[in-house]
Parts: structure tokens; C-alpha cells; sequence
């Protein structure tokens, strides 16, 4: 497996790896592909490409708050490393070199 | 084991209807027990700091610690969730504490579910209650661990690929993993939302019964979740006779890979059912071995998608904490979701999905029900197989099919192998369990390979 199709993976699920990390992940990550690929020897294409268990389809709920199953805005910010007030502080997106 | 503690959930039902100790009683007991083994097995990530307003008739329990219960730490045995607090209840575990179920602590397990041995955890692997160098199995280490050493009467796991089942047959407990939708998934951490199921490990097969009449069922909050057709999974454990019971073994899980001494056991399930009555029967599952790669598009493909919420803004660390297994998940996902490999990758495992289905639907078309070994081979020793990542895939060969098939398993003790012990598998058709459950209680009954515990 080419070394940059491994980097370009990486970035794309923002792993932010150190390069020891990346170089170790890239070994493992080529043989895994390999072995997977064991997949394309099944030739039979009579077979979806799709899977449902159930056969159920379009589960829906009215689109409206439901107090018993919502969490309250303390709740939900009691676990986020940085807030402002009542919101989620999220890290620049534009102009951010790290990307 | 402290023989004056009652050994299972129906024991110690019991045991309070004669009121033969208190509820404070039980709960100090199993409390101190669980404080003091984790200290050696390491199979608890949290215990509560104190037991002071216990419900009535408590049953003590833990849960793999990928369940979120209110006030506390869920960390999915992850370093990116180590200060996490729950602010909410899972389904499954507020069910149980509806019913008396008493929640100790939180176990241990591989970090997000990744794993069959429990050695991807942030926190250190569990030891295996029988030889302290060896696994317990994974994901659902410390849930197989607690039950096995008597920390817990039940604990709660998650078997997406085989997690609840290759633990239990590595401990010498039961483990149960449903049917696709029949256990909420609400409140539990994410892995791969196409096969999660929501199961459970006990001593016996009553128990499990007992435990599944309690979580199964409708629930709003799982939109795949379905209704529980069964009113009482304990009803007839004791009477039912297999008499007629078709029992296939399908030939592929009984190849040369798998270890012979295990395979006797198993033959030795075969034998008990035949002489009482059973009709044992060879079939087979001809796409058996696409199982794993089968499995490792689909799983990877679930977990970089469900795995991109941890962005450390909401809750929980950045990203770079993943740990090397999930790191490779998310790769492996990533690249087979990504555009010009789709095809090649995800939409060929879902062809073989539906393939690796139909083989089972044919299979029960002669058959009620199969019989085969969980694992391959006993426990490996830590370290062993932590480095080779297939190697450690192919842990779970004999159970990811029937995770991507949705259908329900069983994993009961079937004896020993030197010190190990070596667990059976049933699997049945969709909402199956009940049967399973009956023709488990008669192996079970006639063996009683469940009353031998490890010297801890």
C-alpha cells in the first residue's frame, strides 16, 4: 500500500497521529487491507448491496422536544472542556493552519 | 469463593423470600468482594463510593462500562473518556434497577468495544480469574471476570462481533447475545450500530432467561428496537425435553484451525442431546470463512462514522488519545467508506453479508438450531496476540456471523480443558432464544459444568 494513501486516510479521519504512531499504524493498516481483500475472490453479485435486519423501514417520531428523554442545557454542557455562557466553545474552523 | 453468599440470581431470590439475610447484608458483601479481587483482576473501572440507599431484595450487578448510568464515569475504557460523567441512563440498565437490579460499579473492557482479548483497554487488561496470566476475553472482559469470580450475580456486556460470547466461554459463565433489536442500544457507547446487540453474562442459563425477560422489549428511544414475543424466558427451563430437536453442526466451525480438545467438548454436547432424544445432523455454512474480512469492511466502515463525534468539544478529549486499535479502525473505515474504494470494499461486504444470512436461513430450514464451539482455542497469554492484529480478529472467527446475521447466541459451559474452561455455542433463528434457553438448561442440567469455580 502506498505510504501517502495511508497519510491521506489518516487526515481524513483526523487522527492527528505523532510519526512514530503513523509509521507503526501504516504497517498494521497495509496487512489489514490485505487481508481483507480476501472479499473480492466472491464473485456473486446476485446479492444487495445493502443489508436490513428487520425489514422495517421509516421509524419516525414527531419532531418535537420531549422533555423526558432531553437533556437540560447543564447537562448537556457538564461535560464540555471549554464553554461560553450557555454554549460549546469549538475551535476556529477558517483560516485554521492545523487542517 | 465465599460459599455462604448465594451463587446465582435465583439462589438469592430465594434466599430473601426465606429471608435468609438482609438486603444490606448482600450488598456489603458482594461490595467488599468486588473492591478487594479488582485489586488482582483489575475487572472494575469504578466503584461506587458508597452503598448507603440500596433498593429492596437488591441483586448486585455491574455493567461493561460502555453503558452510561447517571453520575457516573462512562469511559468506554478510553483515555479520551476519562473525566466523561453520565447525565443519563441507559435503557437496558434502567430496566434492571427497576427491578432490583443493584449496580456496583463499572468493568472493564477493550477500549470502545475493540478487541477479544480485553488488552486494548487504556486502563490495563483484566486478568482471567483462572490463570492470572492469560485473558478473560474480550470486549466484555470485566463483565465475564465479575460474574466468573462471583464480584456481581449478572453484568451487563455488548457483542458486536462476538464480545459477550468468547469472554463467557473463556470464564465459565453464560453469555447471552439476543437477537439484532430485541435489547435497547439506548444510552450505550456506539460501535458498530448494524450488529451491536445488547447482552449479558450470568452463571446460568435461568439467570440469563431472568435477565432477558427484564431488558427485552420495545423501546421508544431505540427506533430499531423490536417487540419481545416471549412473556417468560424461564417458563419450562426445567421440563423441556429435546425429543425431535433437529441440531445441526455446520461442518465449517468444526475445521482443523480449530483446536480438536475444545471440538470434543462440544461433540460431547452433541452425544448428551442425542441420547436424549435429538436428531444431530451435519449442515453447512458455505461462506463461513468471508465472516472475518466480511466483518472488518463493515465494523471499521460503523466505527469511523460513529467515532467522528469524539472532537473533544462536546464532551471528552481530541481525537489523538484514540488507542491503536481504534486508531486502525477508524484508518481501515475511513479508507473503505472513501471515494474509488467504496465499491471494491463496503458495498461487496454488504453483498456477502446477505450471503453470510442466507447460509443460516438454509441451514434452519433442515435444522432448529446449531451447536458449535465460541472460540478456537483456549485463552492466549497477555501480550501474545496483542501486537498481530489479525491474529487477534480471528479470536471472534466462530461468532461475527452471526452478529452480521442478527440471529440470537448462546455460550454455556462445556467443561474444561488443563485449567481452562471452554464454552459451547447455540444459535438459533431470529427471536429463537427462548429455545436456546431450554436446550442450554438441559446440557446445563445434565452437566453442571457451571458449579466449578476458580480458587480465588
Amino acid at each position: 500500500m502506498d505510504f501517502s494513501i495511508v497519510q491521506k486516510t489518516q487526515k481524513l479521519a483526523k487522527l492527528h497521529l505523532s510519526s512514530q504512531r503513523a509509521k507503526k499504524l501504516a504497517k498494521d493498516f497495509s496487512k489489514i487491507i490485505d487481508y481483507i481483500n480476501v472479499i473480492s475472490n466472491f464473485k456473486d453479485s446476485s446479492f444487495p448491496n445493502y443489508y436490513n435486519h428487520t425489514g422495517m423501514k421509516n421509524i419516525s417520531v414527531e419532531d418535537k422536544p420531549n422533555k423526558k428523554f432531553s437533556l437540560s442545557n447543564d447537562e448537556a454542557l457538564q461535560n464540555a472542556p471549554k464553554k461560553y455562557k450557555n454554549y460549546f466553545v469549538v475551535p476556529k474552523v477558517l483560516n485554521n493552519t492545523d487542517e | 469463593m465465599n460459599s455462604s453468599l448465594p451463587f446465582t440470581i435465583k439462589d438469592l431470590l430465594e434466599g430473601y423470600k426465606k429471608k435468609k439475610f438482609s438486603p444490606q447484608e448482600i450488598v456489603n458483601s458482594f461490595y467488599n468482594r468486588s473492591k478487594e479481587l479488582t485489586k488482582v483482576l483489575n475487572h472494575f473501572n469504578y466503584i461506587r463510593s458508597d452503598i448507603k440507599e440500596v433498593p429492596s431484595n437488591p441483586i448486585p450487578s455491574a455493567h461493561k462500562d460502555m453503558f452510561n448510568i447517571k453520575n457516573m464515569p462512562t469511559t468506554a475504557s478510553s483515555r479520551i473518556l476519562e473525566n466523561y460523567v453520565s447525565p443519563y441512563t441507559a435503557t437496558a440498565v434502567e430496566r434492571l434497577e427497576k427491578e432490583n437490579f443493584y449496580t456496583l460499579g463499572k468493568l472493564n473492557c477493550d477500549a470502545f468495544a475493540h478487541g477479544g482479548t480485553g488488552e486494548n483497554s487504556d486502563f490495563g487488561p483484566a486478568k482471567n480469574p483462572y490463570n492470572l496470566e492469560h485473558v478473560p476475553g474480550g470486549s466484555s472482559s470485566g463483565s465475564a471476570v465479575a460474574v466468573a469470580t462471583g464480584s456481581v450475580l449478572m453484568a451487563l456486556g455488548t457483542d458486536t462481533g462476538g464480545s459477550v460470547r468468547n469472554p463467557a466461554s473463556y470464564t465459565n459463565t453464560v453469555g447471552l447475545k439476543p437477537t439484532y433489536g430485541l435489547v435497547s442500544r439506548y444510552g450505550v457507547v456506539a460501535m458498530t450500530s448494524s450488529t451491536d446487540s445488547i447482552g449479558h453474562i450470568t452463571r446460568t442459563v435461568w439467570d440469563s432467561a431472568y435477565v432477558l425477560n427484564i431488558t427485552a422489549g420495545k423501546d421508544v428511544k431505540d427506533a430499531t428496537t423490536l417487540q419481545n414475543p416471549v412473556k417468560d424466558y424461564t417458563k419450562d427451563l426445567d421440563s423441556y425435553n429435546p425429543k425431535g430437536l433437529k441440531v445441526g453442526l455446520p461442518k465449517e466451525y468444526f475445521s482443523k484451525d480449530i483446536n480438536p480438545k475444545i471440538v470434543e467438548k462440544v461433540q460431547e454436547f452433541a452425544d448428551i442431546l442425542k441420547a436424549k432424544g435429538a436428531i444431530i445432523k451435519e449442515v453447512s455454512l458455505p461462506n463461513t470463512s468471508y465472516g472475518i474480512p466480511t466483518y472488518y469492511v463493515i465494523t471499521p466502515s460503523e466505527v469511523s462514522s460513529n467515532l467522528a463525534r469524539y472532537d473533544g468539544i462536546r464532551y471528552g478529549k481530541d481525537r489523538s488519545f484514540f488507542g491503536d486499535e481504534n486508531a486502525r479502525r477508524i484508518m481501515i473505515g475511513t479508507f473503505a467508506l472513501s471515494s474509488g474504494y467504496y465499491d471494491a470494499y463496503y458495498a461487496k461486504a454488504q453483498r456477502l453479508r446477505n450471503a453470510i444470512s442466507q447460509d443460516f436461513s438454509e441451514a434452519f430450514k433442515e435444522v432448529d438450531i446449531l451447536l458449535t464451539p465460541v472460540v478456537p482455542d483456549l485463552p492466549p497469554k497477555i501480550g501474545e496476540v496483542l501486537d498481530d492484529p489479525i491474529k487477534n480478529y480471528l479470536l471472534d472467527v466462530l461468532t461475527v456471523n452471526v452478529n452480521l446475521a442478527g440471529l440470537p447466541g448462546l455460550s454455556i459451559p462445556a467443561g474444561f480443558v488443563g485449567d481452562f474452561p471452554v464454552g459451547a455455542q447455540l444459535i438459533g433463528p431470529k427471536l429463537s432464544e427462548h429455545l436456546l434457553f431450554k436446550v442450554g438448561s438441559v446440557l446445563e442440567k445434565e452437566t453442571e459444568y457451571y458449579k466449578i469455580t476458580p480458587k480465588i
